[in-house]
């Protein structure tokens, strides 16, 4: 059982779809993240099963590579490529949102910023980690993320800015989340941000990369 | 120093997508692939990305060479006609010999991007980063062709030029670039630039670029700058 599990980590990790995809070469004509996951479940084990100690495992390993620079963007595409790729036969047999998300993340990229590909990506990585993201999109005000909270009760805020400019906006806008709703917690990311600046405007965690993202994240349902 | 008495002019060109030069390889290791190897997918879509943009791309850029000498403050600044950039010591010192600032921007349309984005939301990631990162490729590498342009003006002056700066690099505030649209013509080559110094379309760029007789072109501009958290260091 075990092993199947150790097999669609390793799919997921390298990208490897289906046994029709080449890719990775060492891996060609051999079985991929969907066999897997349809034998997995031929086998008795439950999706949530799979997602987590199969899927999600893959994606925290290339999540991982990418924050050591060990691997790059299109290898964490790849790797989402093929997740999702299993994703669709788990889909289905999830119960409840309750069964199948550790959670719901907001996702914006702040006020006067059009910059979306650290968002997107961050994204990927978080959603593979089992989060509900919620994409709000580019150039986000204030208000659209306090509507979003209202709209999913208990969710995460994420935000991303590229430009030290766009940096007042997330500013302001984590101060106005903060005192409009206390308990929910922020957390920021964008090329030119640092922890000093994360830490003066409230937020609850810095991710230089996705992965410290997800692993905060995992702190909370952890703790929940 | 001779002064070929430079007036105030103001040029805007369109570069052919052929006149620049971005190849897989530089491609390939502007996404960071460098002592590994690049998966074969990710290459593959390299060489489609490289044959696809081109009908995406309407490369205009343009420069000003403002009519004024150039002033360093003692404050750090430098100051030419209604200009008064914060360039921080790095740029400074760069420019420190220009008699003439030229203010460049350049831009590759929105396009590629928009296309970009689609597939990155949509069906094929990999091929909406490739393509984004081919944009950005192209935006740079014009900027350097549109840069030769000027270094070609130059020559018949007897002057150089300096390497190119742009506001948000190297200490310089982003937030300058207000400065710098000021002195160009409104929407110059189609660009607008947001309250946040935000320049749309999205892949462009714009900076300074200083001339005289006692400038230099510097090739390897990391000698000069010791910025080590500059993600142009890490390649
Ligand atoms: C909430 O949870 C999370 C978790 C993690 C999160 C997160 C949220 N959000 C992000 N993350 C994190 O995870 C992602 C993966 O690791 C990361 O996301 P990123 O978005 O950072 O990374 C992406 C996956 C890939 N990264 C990118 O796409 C951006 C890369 C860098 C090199 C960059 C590029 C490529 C470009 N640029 Co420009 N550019 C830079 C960037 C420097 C850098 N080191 O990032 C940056 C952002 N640019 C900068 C500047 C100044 C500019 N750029 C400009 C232009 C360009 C290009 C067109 C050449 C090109 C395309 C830009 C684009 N996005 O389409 C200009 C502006 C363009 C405009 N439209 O106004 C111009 C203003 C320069 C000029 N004067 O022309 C700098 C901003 C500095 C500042 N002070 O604000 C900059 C940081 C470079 C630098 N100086 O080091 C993490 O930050």
């Amino acid at each position: 059982m075990d092993q199947v599990l150790g097999q669609i980590a390793v799919c997921v990790e390298r990208g490897k779809i289906n046994m029709a995809s080449p890719f990775p070469p060492d891996l060609a004509g051999q079985n991929g993240a969907e066999e897997l996951t349809q034998s997995a479940l031929d086998a008795g084990l439950s999706a949530e099963e799979i997602l987590n100690q199969g899927l999600i495992v893959g994606m925290q390993k290339i999540g991982e590579k990418f924050r050591n620079n060990e691997a790059f963007v299109p290898d964490v595409l790849l790797a989402a490529k093929a997740m999702n790729a299993a994703m669709k036969l788990l889909e289905p047999l999830f119960k409840a949102d309750a069964n199948r998300f550790k959670g719901t993340l907001v996702m914006g990229t702040v006020a006067g910023d059009l910059h979306d590909i650290g968002k997107n990506l961050a994204s990927m990585i978080i959603q593979g980690a089992g989060w509900k993201v919620v994409d709000m999109g580019v150039d986000v005000s204030t208000e659209k993320f306090l509507d979003a909270i209202k709209a999913n009760e208990g969710c995460v805020v994420g935000m991303s800015a590229l430009l030290t400019t766009t940096m007042a906006n997330m500013e302001q806008t984590v101060r106005a989340i903060k005192e409009a709703s206390p308990a929910t917690k922020v957390i920021v990311g964008g090329a030119p941000l640092s922890q000093e600046f994360a830490d003066k405007v409230g937020a609850d965690c810095y991710c230089p990369d996705p992965q410290r993202g997800a692993e905060f994240l995992e702190s909370l349902s952890a703790g929940a | 120093m001779n002064d070929p008495g430079i007036s105030d002019q103001t040029i805007e060109t369109v570069i052919a997508f052929d006149e620049i030069a971005v190849d897989a390889a530089s491609l390939i290791q502007s996404m960071g692939y460098i002592d590994s190897a690049c998966p074969e997918p990710v290459r593959l879509t390299v060489e489609e990305a490289l044959l696809e943009a081109a009908p995406h791309v309407d490369i205009r850029g343009g420069y000003r060479i403002l009519p004024d000498d150039v002033r360093l403050e003692n404050s750090g600044e430098i100051e030419c006609g209604a200009c008064r950039f914060k360039v921080g010591k790095v740029i400074k010192g760069q420019l420190r010999r220009a008699r003439r600032l030229a203010l460049f921007a350049i831009t590759i349309g929105d396009a590629l991007e928009t296309q970009a984005r689609d597939l990155l939301r949509g069906d094929d990631p990999v091929k909406g980063y490739v393509l984004d990162a081919t944009a950005s490729l192209i935006v740079e590498s014009a900027a350097d062709r549109l840069h030769e342009q000027l270094r070609n003006a130059a020559a018949e002056w007897g002057w150089k030029t300096t390497n190119r700066f742009s506001p948000g690099y190297c200490g310089w505030p982003v937030e300058q670039q207000h400065i710098l649209f000021a002195q160009l013509p409104a929407k110059f080559c189609g660009i607008t630039l947001s309250e946040t110094a935000l320049m749309h379309p999205i892949k462009s760029v714009s900076g300074v670029i200083g001339l005289g007789d006692g400038v230099a072109y510097h090739p390897y501009p990391c000698d000069f700058c010791n910025r080590q958290d500059c993600y142009k260091r890490k390649r």
